[in-house]
C-alpha cells in the first residue's frame, strides 16, 4: 500500500441524548451512527429542534451523551472527565459559534493568538500563524481592531481564523452564518471551502440556509434526533 | 501573560461601574485611615503624656494601701528598693511619695483632695510637674507650708496664688490634723479631674504631720521605654512584698476608656471594610452574570477552570486596587492636614478631658500602620476576589453556549 487508509476523525455509534432537566424527558438524539472522515466539508441540516446542536455539542466534547459512544480525533470521549474534555477541546477541535466567538477586549490578532497561548505555543509561532491566518481570511488590515469595531461577517472570519489557529483535527461550526447577510455568508463559505481544499481541514457545520447547504459536499439531514438522509455530492 | 491584559481591559469595560467601585474603595480607605489616625492621635499619642505626667509606668504600694488609702500602710524598705531601681538602666526616675486623702477648705467652700507629699526634685524628674506649671513657682522657699495645686482646684475653691487654704486629714493615730498651706504654684494637665484632685506638698512636711517618720506609701517609677513595663514589674515584684502595678492597672479607668475606644474603632473599620468588600463582590458577580456567554465560549474553546478563575480574580483585584493608591494618598494628606490644624472636640463637653484626653486631637498615624493597612486591604481584596471567581466556575459551557 502506498497510501494510508483514510481514518475517520469522528465516529459515533448508537448515540442518544435525553434531556431530563424539565421533568419531561426530551429525546434529542435517538441512535445516531455517523462517520466523518478527514477532509470532509459536511453540513448537518434539519428542522429546528431536530438535534443538530445537540449532536455537534456531543461530538465537540461540550456535552455528554446519554448512551452510545463517540470516538473523536482518535479518542473515546464518552466518559471523559470535565477537565480532560477541556484539554481535548483545546487541542483537537476548532469552534465557530453563531455569535460571541471573540473576547471583546482583545484585538482580532490577540483573539487568534490567545488560543495558541493557551496551548503554550512559542511567541514566534503565535505571531506568524496569527498573521498568516488573518491574511487567509482577508483581514490582515483589521488585525488591531477589536470585535466591536468590526462587522458581523468580519467577526465570523476572525472566529474561523481562531478556530484554525489551534491546529485542530476538525472545525465544528454551529450555524456560523445565521447572523450574516447573504454577501458575508458567501464570503465566509468561500473562505471555509478554500481552507478545506488548501489545508485539507475538515469542516462540520450546521445550517438552515439553503445557499450554505448548496456549498456542502455532504449533507446529513436530522429529524427528531435521527439521521434521515445522508447525501454526498 | 495575556490573562493579565484581558483582566485589566475588562476592568474598563464598564467605566461607570468601575468608577463607582473605585470611589467606594477610595472613600473606604480614606475614612479608615482617618479613623485610625484620629484614635491614634487621641490616645496612643496622648497615653505617653498620661504616663509622663500622671501615672508613670509603674506604681508600688503596700498591698492594703488601696483598700482605704490609709497612710499607715507604707512600703517596707523603700529606700533600698528605690536605690536598686535607680541603678537599673531601664529606669529613668523614681519618685517616693507619701499620699493621703483629706479635705481642702477655703473661706468659701471645701473639696475632697489627695494630698501628695513629694521630694520636689524626684517628682519633677518623674512627672515633670514643673513643666505643667502655669502660674507661680515650683516649691520655692516660704515660711508657710508650700503647696502646688491644679488650676481646676483653684477654680473650684476660688483661690489663687499666695492664698492659704487649710488642709485637714487624719494622722496615723486617727487624729485630725489641720494645716495651713500657701499656694505657690498652679499647674494644668490635660486631665482636669487629676488637676482638681491632686495637691503637692513637700514630703518631709507631710511625713511629720502624719507621724510617719521617714516612710513612704507610694513609689512611682518612670521608665525610658514603655516596652520594659512588664519586665521591670516582674523584677520589682521579686524585690518586695508590696503591690506593683502597671499604669494600666493603676488607672483602670484610662485603660478601659482606651480599650473600649479601640474596640469601637475596630468595629467601625471592620464595617467599612465589609461594606467595600460587599460592593466589590456584588459588582464582580454582576460582571460574571453579564458575561455568561463569553465565559461559556472561552470554556468551550478550551480555557481551563484555573485560567477562568485566575482571570476573574485578577479582574477583581485590579478593579479594587485601582482606587487604593489614591485612597491611601488622600488619607495620608487628610491626616497630615488635620494634624497641622488639629480637631477641636471641646464642643463634646467635659467627658473627654475628665478622662485625661486633650480637647484638641491631632490625628497622626505611624508609617507602619499604613503598611499594615495596605496588607489588610490586599488580604480583603484577595478574599473578595475568590467569590466571583468561584462563581464563574459554576458555569456549564454547554448551557452557556446554547444562549449563543
Ligand atoms: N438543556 C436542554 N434541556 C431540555 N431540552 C433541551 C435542552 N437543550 C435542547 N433541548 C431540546 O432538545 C431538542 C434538540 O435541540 P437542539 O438544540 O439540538 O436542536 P437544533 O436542531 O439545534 O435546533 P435549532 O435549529 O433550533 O438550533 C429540542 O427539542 C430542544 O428543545
Ligand atoms: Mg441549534
Amino acid at each position: 500500500m502506498t497510501q494510508t487508509a483514510i481514518r475517520p476523525v469522528i465516529e459515533t455509534r448508537n448515540l442518544s441524548k435525553t434531556y431530563d432537566s424539565t421533568g419531561v424527558p426530551v429525546h434529542a438524539l435517538n441512535g445516531v451512527d455517523l462517520v466523518i472522515e478527514e477532509g470532509e466539508f459536511t453540513a448537518i441540516v434539519g428542522p429546528s429542534g431536530s438535534g443538530k446542536t445537540t449532536l455537534l455539542n456531543i461530538i465537540g466534547g461540550l456535552d455528554n451523551a446519554s448512551s452510545g459512544s463517540a470516538h473523536v480525533a482518535d479518542q473515546e470521549i464518552t466518559g471523559m472527565k470535565e477537565s480532560q474534555l477541556i484539554d481535548f477541546r483545546l487541542h483537537n477541535i476548532g469552534f465557530v459559534f453563531q455569535a460571541y466567538n471573540l473576547i471583546p477586549v482583545l484585538t482580532a490578532k490577540e483573539n487568534v493568538e490567545f488560543i495558541m497561548l493557551m496551548q503554550k505555543r512559542s511567541k514566534s509561532e503565535r505571531e506568524e500563524r496569527s498573521s498568516a491566518l488573518l491574511s487567509a481570511v482577508g483581514l490582515q488590515d483589521q488585525a488591531n481592531k477589536r470585535p466591536l469595531q468590526m462587522s458581523g461577517g468580519q467577526q465570523q472570519r476572525v472566529a474561523v481564523a481562531r478556530a484554525l489557529a489551534s491546529r485542530p483535527r476538525f472545525v465544528l461550526a454551529d450555524e456560523p452564518t445565521a447572523n450574516l447577510d447573504s454577501h458575508s455568508t458567501s464570503n465566509l463559505l468561500d473562505i471555509m471551502a478554500r481552507l478545506n481544499k488548501e489545508e485539507n481541514m475538515t469542516f462540520v457545520f450546521s445550517t438552515h440556509d439553503q445557499r450554505v447547504i448548496d456549498r456542502a459536499r455532504r449533507v446529513i439531514t436530522l429529524e427528531d434526533g435521527r439521521i434521515v438522509s445522508d447525501e454526498r455530492k | 501573560m495575556m490573562l493579565i491584559q484581558i483582566a485589566w481591559r475588562n476592568v474598563w469595560r464598564n467605566k461607570g461601574r468601575s468608577f463607582v467601585v473605585m470611589m467606594a474603595m477610595i472613600v473606604g480607605i480614606v475614612s479608615t485611615i482617618f479613623l485610625m489616625a484620629f484614635s491614634w492621635g487621641m490616645y496612643e499619642y496622648r497615653i505617653d503624656e498620661a504616663i509622663q505626667k500622671e501615672s508613670s509606668h509603674l506604681q508600688v504600694h503596700h498591698e492594703k494601701f488601696k483598700e482605704a488609702f490609709e497612710p499607715k500602710y507604707t512600703i517596707a524598705d523603700h529606700q533600698q528598693l528605690a536605690s536598686k531601681l535607680r541603678s537599673d538602666k531601664r529606669v529613668e526616675s523614681v519618685s517616693e511619695r507619701v499620699v493621703t486623702m483629706g479635705m481642702a477648705q477655703s473661706s468659701r467652700s471645701s473639696l475632697g483632695v489627695r494630698i501628695i507629699g513629694v521630694d520636689p526634685a524626684q517628682e519633677d524628674a518623674t512627672t515633670h510637674l514643673s513643666e505643667s506649671l502655669t502660674q507661680g513657682e515650683y516649691f520655692t522657699g516660704t515660711k508657710a507650708v508650700p503647696v502646688v495645686v491644679g488650676e481646676k482646684f483653684a477654680e473650684k475653691l476660688k483661690l489663687g496664688l499666695k492664698k492659704k487654704p487649710v488642709l485637714q486629714f487624719q494622722n496615723i493615730h486617727g487624729e485630725i490634723v489641720p494645716v495651713k498651706v500657701k499656694i505657690v504654684g498652679l499647674y494644668k494637665t490635660n486631665n482636669s479631674l487629676f488637676d482638681q484632685m491632686n495637691l503637692f506638698i513637700p514630703r518631709d512636711k507631710l511625713q511629720e504631720l502624719l507621724g510617719l517618720g521617714n516612710e513612704v506609701n507610694e513609689m512611682a517609677i518612670l521608665l525610658h521605654d514603655s516596652k520594659d513595663v512588664e519586665a521591670v514589674k516582674a523584677d520589682v515584684e521579686g524585690e518586695t512584698t508590696a503591690l506593683v502595678e502597671t499604669w494600666k492597672e493603676a488607672t483602670p479607668e484610662l485603660a478601659l476608656a482606651i480599650d473600649s475606644f479601640d474596640k469601637s474603632m475596630a468595629v467601625l473599620v471592620a464595617i467599612i471594610f465589609l461594606a467595600v468588600a460587599f460592593g466589590i463582590i456584588n459588582t464582580m458577580l454582576m460582571a460574571v452574570l453579564e458575561r455568561v456567554r463569553e465565559i461559556g465560549m472561552l470554556m468551550a474553546v478550551g480555557m481551563n477552570k484555573a485560567r477562568v478563575f485566575t482571570m476573574f480574580m485578577l479582574e477583581t483585584i485590579f478593579l479594587s486596587l485601582a482606587g487604593a493608591p489614591i485612597g491611601i494618598g488622600l488619607g495620608w494628606a487628610l491626616v497630615a492636614w488635620t494634624n497641622k490644624v488639629g480637631i477641636n472636640l471641646s464642643m463634646y463637653g467635659e467627658g473627654l478631658s475628665q478622662m485625661g484626653f486633650s480637647n484638641m486631637v491631632y490625628p497622626s498615624l505611624p508609617t507602619e500602620q499604613y503598611v499594615i493597612l495596605t496588607i489588610e486591604i490586599l488580604v480583603i481584596v484577595l478574599i473578595s476576589s475568590l467569590v466571583p471567581a468561584r462563581r464563574s466556575l459554576k458555569l456549564n459551557p454547554a448551557t452557556a453556549i446554547r444562549k449563543i
